[in-house]
């Protein structure tokens, strides 16, 4: 080959070599050019999710307040000693690094076939002890193993994450020291708690003594450089200042990690350590829950490669939750829950009109102050025994007794059995078929109209005219006011299992007919009707309002929307003779009937006492099986323009328990209605002023 | 002889010692209006003009380490910053006069003003809030420095030189009746 | 260089330059001396009537904080309660006053050699003045309460949940400023009702009851807990010439 063909061949082969480095070139770049701006999205997040860490901080919640502002559900702050691990760093290093000089020199000191006795001359006892097939190996303090093989040195080693981890403990050992010297405590810090706050909550304090008290919060404040890395960390707890009153209807937050709000917090991708938080767990606490929960707080930080805070790159303050006004009316609430202090009742006090729950109480109940920050376990089991956690007002099922009569009255006048005329001879008894039906007076009531058999409470009339109203037209007329569904207040956990009975529900369950029996029972509020102290109480506020339905609500309502209240029933459906009688029967009950005990002079007042009778239905209960009595009181004052509805039930707990609608429940009510109207021309004097 | 040798490095050491005390004084009865007044210039202006380097240097360290241990100021900033003020004199020593004149004030005032900036910058990072709301008292306290420095600054310098002067005189004096 | 080296060298520089500083002060109080001898004769006996009248008040006050006392021994033993922290008063005369943006800072004629403590308090006839710093051999350096590296618990006249107080510095001439933080946020207060903090004895540094300053306004902290306003210190905080050092009496003193 010539020269000048070899120097064309070779001319070709840089060509071919050239292009192919071009493409090379070529593809690299474009394969650069799309990790950089195609996917540069992808990189950027993974980048975030390795160098960035979030904190999420819980909010303080809103507070709850009673119809007059007072405070019924605060927050109340608690104080920690906490120590900040980022800020300790160089001190781990530098303990670290000396433990490892020291442990060096001390390994210096051990040479082979050195025997133990020579070992333990340099190092002392050893801490732990390790048998293998033909080895034993020892650790001394400072994490030296020694290793023994045939009874002489062997080996010798140190496990430095050992030295690591007990270096960092030293360091905080060091800080809980000076925290132990300023308040005088005695705590400690285990290895294992160090380890898994340091492994899953670095970028968190790391609390040192949890709970300060105030001497010990001041001690530290007054005594602490405020450059230590020893901060105090300060978040909210639940305050209830009425201890008690209300427990059921405020109810009680529990702890959890602060949860995302779904959307609106940033670096949702990122690891995120959460502060603990709050979460409500019953009564407004949780119906309320996203109103009450403010919007945490978020701070992202770039983190260095041990995870440790490098740079805040963003940071929201946590802003505070709404505050909701309550329609409770604290005065009332303390007043109602001592009357029934120590006993196992229900209270509910509406306003006629508004349907604001003025007093929602139940006992056996709870001191909220005792479940904050968290419910101990001995704690939970006292009001589980109790049976305080049962909210009788709005879950306790009750036959309503005789207060039910006034329902039965409404059926019988809708129904035209009943009327002004209407006479009836009470002889004690009632013959419904072959049984006998008696009244609660022996005797009898002899001839009685409508108004007195109210006051007087005959369950015969009841039985009679019941049974003509007949069952259909009973039960609807429940149904009519509601007392076949939950009321709808806001408030959690209200019973479904209410229970107006009628043909169907008998059929259908029991697979048994229907007999005029039944209605008999049905018309005085016994037999398988069973409702709610909160159901009877928007019954007696519908009647009062001459209407059949009252829609209550916890939640205080705006003056401006006072007047324009809509409970959604109908008109009560009677003439102004007809309901006339009613009321004149409920109010003469007050004046010389059944309620009497609940009359006050100068208030006119309209009432119905119940006594009902109840199988003891708890199966923990020593009186399992027997016959309790429960008392029952409806009512509603002033008679001319109602404003305030009470109903109260009363469980008896012994079979020996003689409770009364009339001589149990009216003298609590009569001391709620005093408590009320006092309280009322109280204001109204005041105002006067 | 000793004496003789080191009369300029005792006599600036002494000059600053009173004028630091006498600052102090000031400073105590500024007090009442949150100021302090600072002219670390001054105390270069006789070491950085007049003395050999090395004891001009030397009285800058020494009274840097004595400002650093008087005041609360970031450690060894005095110590840093004097002898560097003492560097910058002494470069430009040969294009000032010794006993003062426009350039010299001149480079006075521009030494201190850095300097006190540069004090007020290291000094900015404990505030816990924006330096903004700080502005106008930080301004003033500058301002009232500046003028401290241009009103007494000469005179400062000159009496270090009378001192020196006289002193010369009497080591003469001396000198002479020994032989 | 090295901490140790550095902490050793301003040591000395400054124990050096001390004892100047303290005649510094003796020649200001031999002067305010030779300026009292120019006083006329009237101006004197106008002074000594007016000191009288103050000495009769206060030999009042004296009697009525012994009874005070006396009650409380009495009280304390009934109750079994520990006694009261006791604090011995070292008076001291300022030598200088640094205040400026930047620092807050007295320095005052007593140290090691009194028995002067670091961390102890500082007060004065009108409250609080801060805590001392750094002590020396015979001068101590006072931390004021208005530095913001200062800290102490306070509360409230009258009432007794613990808040803080904290330095801040002033943005004008010669007022003394500090924030009150960890209020609660059902405390009120306006120009019309400014609240007045007092010393608590709860952070075992300062007897309860000493007056610290006013606060008239009050805002949500950022964490939405508590609120925090400002504190106006007394006025003449910043002019003080002589303040007494609480050094703590040892319970088996």
């Amino acid at each position: 080959m010539s020269g000048q063909q070899k120097k064309r061949a070779s001319n070709w082969r840089i060509i071919t070599l050239v292009c192919i480095c071009g493409i090379f070139f070529t593809l690299l770049l474009a394969s650069l050019a799309f990790r950089q701006f195609v996917e540069r999205h992808e990189y950027r997040d993974k980048e975030n999710r390795q160098t960035k860490r979030r904190i999420l901080q819980p909010a303080p919640r809103g507070e709850i307040h009673e119809r007059e502002g007072r405070l019924l559900v605060g927050n109340q702050s608690r104080h920690s000693a906490v120590i900040y691990l980022d800020q300790v760093r160089k001190e781990f290093r530098s303990q670290y690094l000396k433990d490892v000089r020291d442990t060096r020199a001390l390994r210096e000191q051990i040479q082979n076939k050195m025997t133990y006795t020579e070992v333990e001359k340099v190092l002392g006892t050893f801490i732990k002890r390790k048998e293998e097939d033909q080895s034993v190996t020892f650790t001394f303090e400072k994490f030296l193993n020694v290793t023994f093989e045939k009874g002489v040195v062997s080996r010798t080693s140190v496990k430095s994450s050992d030295l690591q981890w007990e270096a960092r403990l030293k360091v905080i050992r060091r800080y809980l020291h000076q925290i132990n010297q300023i308040t005088g405590r005695k705590n400690v810090v285990s290895r294992k708690k160090f380890e898994r706050h340091f492994n899953n909550k670095l970028l968190l304090p790391f609390a040192l003594v949890p709970k300060l008290t105030a001497k010990e919060y001041a001690r530290l404040l007054d005594q602490l450089p405020l450059d230590s890395p020893i901060q105090i960390f300060t978040d909210s707890t639940r305050y209830y200042p009425y201890h008690s009153a209300a427990s059921h209807s405020l109810g009680y937050v529990v702890v959890e990690e602060v949860e995302d709000d779904g959307g609106e917090l940033n670096g949702q991708n990122l690891k995120t350590f959460r502060l603990q938080g709050k979460k409500g767990k019953t009564g407004l606490e949780l119906s309320f829950n996203d109103r009450l929960d403010g919007t945490p707080g978020r701070e992202i930080w770039r983190v260095d490669p041990m995870g440790f805070q490098f740079e805040l790159v963003d940071k929201h303050l946590p802003k505070f939750g709404q505050s909701i006004q309550t329609s409770l009316d604290i005065d009332l609430q303390v007043q109602a829950e001592k009357l029934i202090e120590g006993k196992k009742a229900a209270i509910v006090a509406l306003d006629v009109q508004t349907g604001e729950v003025l007093v929602l109480a139940s006992k056996p109940d709870y001191n909220l102050n005792d479940l904050s920050p968290f419910i101990s376990t001995a704690v939970y089991k006292k009001i589980e025994n109790q049976g305080g956690w049962l909210n009788r007002a709005t879950q306790g099922l009750y036959p309503p007794g005789s207060t039910f009569k006034i329902l039965t009255t409404i059926a019988g006048i809708r129904r035209q059995v009943i009327y002004d005329g209407a006479v009836y001879q009470c002889e004690g008894f009632e013959k419904i078929g072959e049984r006998k039906y008696p009244c609660h007076n022996p005797r009898g009531h002899f001839d009685i109209k409508i108004q007195r058999a109210l006051a007087l409470s005959c369950n015969t009339y009841f039985y009679h005219f019941g049974v003509k109203t007949g069952i259909d037209h009973i039960a609807k007329e429940a149904r009519r006011f509601g007392l076949h569904e939950p009321t709808g207040v806001q408030l959690p956990y209200e019973t479904k299992r209410m229970l107006i009975p009628d043909k169907q529900w008998k059929r259908k369950r029991i697979g048994e007919g229907w007999a005029s029996g039944h209605t008999a029972n049905v018309a005085i509020g016994q037999g398988d009707v069973l409702v709610t102290p909160l159901q009877m109480a928007c019954f007696t506020a519908s009647v009062a309002r001459r209407q059949t339905r009252t829609r209550p609500t916890i939640i205080r309502i705006p003056d401006e929307q006072r007047n324009n209240i809509k409970h959604g029933g109908d008109a009560i459906g009677l003439s102004d003779p007809q309901f006339q009688q009613i009321l004149t029967g409920m109010e003469q009950a007050v004046q010389f009937g059944t309620a009497q005990l609940c009359k006050i002079p100068g208030i006119r007042i309209a009432a119905k006492t119940g006594t009902a009778q109840v199988k003891d239905s708890d199966r923990k209960s020593p009186t399992f099986g027997e016959k309790l009595t429960l008392a029952w009181f409806i009512g509603f004052a002033p008679v001319d323009n109602p404003s305030i509805a009470i109903t109260i039930c009363v469980e008896g707990t012994d079979p020996n328990d003689n409770y009364q609608g009339g001589t149990t429940a009216a003298p609590i009510a009569r001391n709620l209605f005093w408590t009320y109207f006092a309280k009322k021309s109280q204001k109204r004097l005041t105002k006067r002023d | 002889m000793l004496l003789r040798q080191y009369k300029g490095f005792l006599i600036a050491m002494l000059a600053n010692g009173f004028l630091s005390l006498a600052l102090t004084e000031l400073n105590h009865h500024l007090a009442g209006w949150s100021i302090t007044l600072l002219i670390p210039a001054i105390f270069v202006l006789y070491a950085g003009l007049n003395l050999h380097y090395l004891q001009g240097l030397t009285v800058c360290l020494l009274t840097g380490l004595f400002h650093d241990a008087a005041l609360p100021v970031p450690e060894g900033f005095f110590t840093l910053t004097l002898p560097t003020l003492h560097l910058i004199f002494h470069h430009f020593r040969s294009k000032l006069h010794k006993k003062g004149g426009l350039g010299t004030i001149l480079l006075a005032q521009t030494l201190n003003l850095g300097t006190l900036i540069l004090l007020h910058i290291s000094l900015s990072s404990g505030l816990t809030e924006s330096i903004v709301r700080h502005l106008p008292l930080i301004l003033l306290q500058l301002f009232l420095s500046q003028l401290l420095l241009f009103l007494i600054g000469l005179y400062f310098l000159d009496i270090q030189r009378k001192a020196v002067t006289l002193t010369r005189a009497r080591f003469v004096e001396a000198k002479g009746r020994s032989t | 260089m090295p901490i140790p080296i550095k902490k050793a060298l301003r040591k000395s520089f400054y124990e050096f330059q001390a004892p100047s500083w303290e005649a510094l002060s003796w020649a200001r109080d031999l002067q305010n001396f030779w300026g009292h001898r120019s006083e006329s004769h009237a101006e004197l006996i106008q002074e000594g009537r007016d000191l009288a009248r103050l000495n009769g008040a206060y030999r009042l006050q004296v009697m009525e904080n012994e009874s005070l006392r006396l009650e409380l021994k009495r009280l304390e033993a009934l109750l079994d309660l520990p006694a009261q922290p006791n604090f011995r008063y070292e008076i001291a005369r300022i030598t200088h006053r640094q205040i400026s943006t930047w620092w807050h800072e007295m320095i005052v004629r007593k140290g090691r050699e009194d028995g002067i403590l670091e961390g102890a308090g500082v007060v004065y006839s009108g409250g609080i003045v801060g805590k001392v710093q750094t002590v020396h051999a015979g001068t101590s350096v006072i931390r004021l309460v208005t530095s913001p590296s200062f800290r102490m618990v306070a509360t409230f006249q009258g009432d007794t949940q613990p808040l803080y107080i904290q330095g801040w510095q002033s943005a004008s001439m010669g007022t003394p400023l500090g924030r009150i933080r960890n209020v609660p946020v059902s405390v009120h207060l306006s120009k019309e009702n400014p609240g007045l903090l007092v010393s608590s004895s709860l952070g075992g540094v300062f007897p309860s009851g000493l007056h610290l300053g006013t606060v008239d306004q009050l805002a949500q902290s950022s964490n939405g807990l508590f609120k925090e306003g400002p504190v106006v210190f007394p006025s003449d905080l910043y002019r003080l010439n002589e303040v007494a050092i609480l050094v703590p009496i040892q319970m088996n003193n």
